[in-house]
């Protein structure tokens, strides 16, 4: 089964945005942009995507990247 | 909410008063059941199964009830849909169908004791459903919890 792996420590570097500036000005709390950035999160609303990318002058795809999963 | 709250606490009071009722019945067990088999049956030949059945599910009911109490204060909490009021309630379950084991075989002692089997089981079964819809609702709970 593939697995989605958010890359938004590697925007965040590039932008040089710390993370509480960037929960800050998406809306959401620190916290929840941990879950986010360890790959805890279990789903992402649109509104919160497109908040990020509106941040972070990026393109979903340069936050979220699929991998295929072992075959079994 | 106000009416919610008065409901909880209704369960709660009456869940303590059979705790406080169960441990005042294991106290006097031997002289109630003397006193009811003298009363209500032939003679001294089902106060024996009564007794010991009673002895034999009470640990469980007491069991029971501690979990019962655990899921209704984690309510008073607003802590419903969680992995612990899950546990609790597969005790609950397992408790019952215990019960109910009990006394089916006691059952074949004294006639009566097989109504209480039947009833047993029914609650084991609706706590078995209502086990179920808790673990689907706390998955679906710790799902939404990591929706950002």
């Amino acid at each position: 089964m593939g697995k989605i792996t958010v890359n938004l420590d590697i925007i965040m570097a590039k932008r040089k945005i710390s993370s509480a500036i960037l929960a800050e000005k998406i809306g959401i709390t620190p916290a929840n942009l941990s879950i986010l950035k360890t790959g805890k999160a279990k789903a992402i609303r649109f509104s919160t995507l497109e908040e990020i990318c509106r941040v972070l002058e990026c393109q979903p795809g340069d936050i979220l990247e699929y991998s295929k999963g072992e075959d079994s | 909410m106000k009416k919610r709250k008065k409901s909880i606490m209704v369960t709660i009071v009456i869940t303590w008063a059979l705790v406080v009722f169960l441990a005042l019945l294991t106290l006097t067990a031997p002289w109630a059941f003397k006193w009811y088999s003298s009363i209500f049956s032939r003679g001294d030949n089902v106060y024996v199964p009564i007794t010991v059945a009673y002895y034999v599910v009470v640990i469980p009911a007491f069991l029971a009830c501690i979990n019962l109490l655990k899921v209704l204060y984690g309510i008073k909490r607003n802590s419903v849909f969680t992995k612990a009021n899950v546990t609790s309630l597969k005790i609950l379950t397992g408790c019952c169908f215990y019960v109910s084991a009990v006394f089916f075989i006691a059952g074949f002692f004294y006639f009566p004791l097989f109504v209480f089997s039947v009833a047993a089981f029914f609650a084991s079964l609706i706590l078995l459903v209502v086990k179920d819809c808790f673990a689907r609702a706390t998955e679906i709970q710790i799902e939404n919890d990591l929706t950002i």
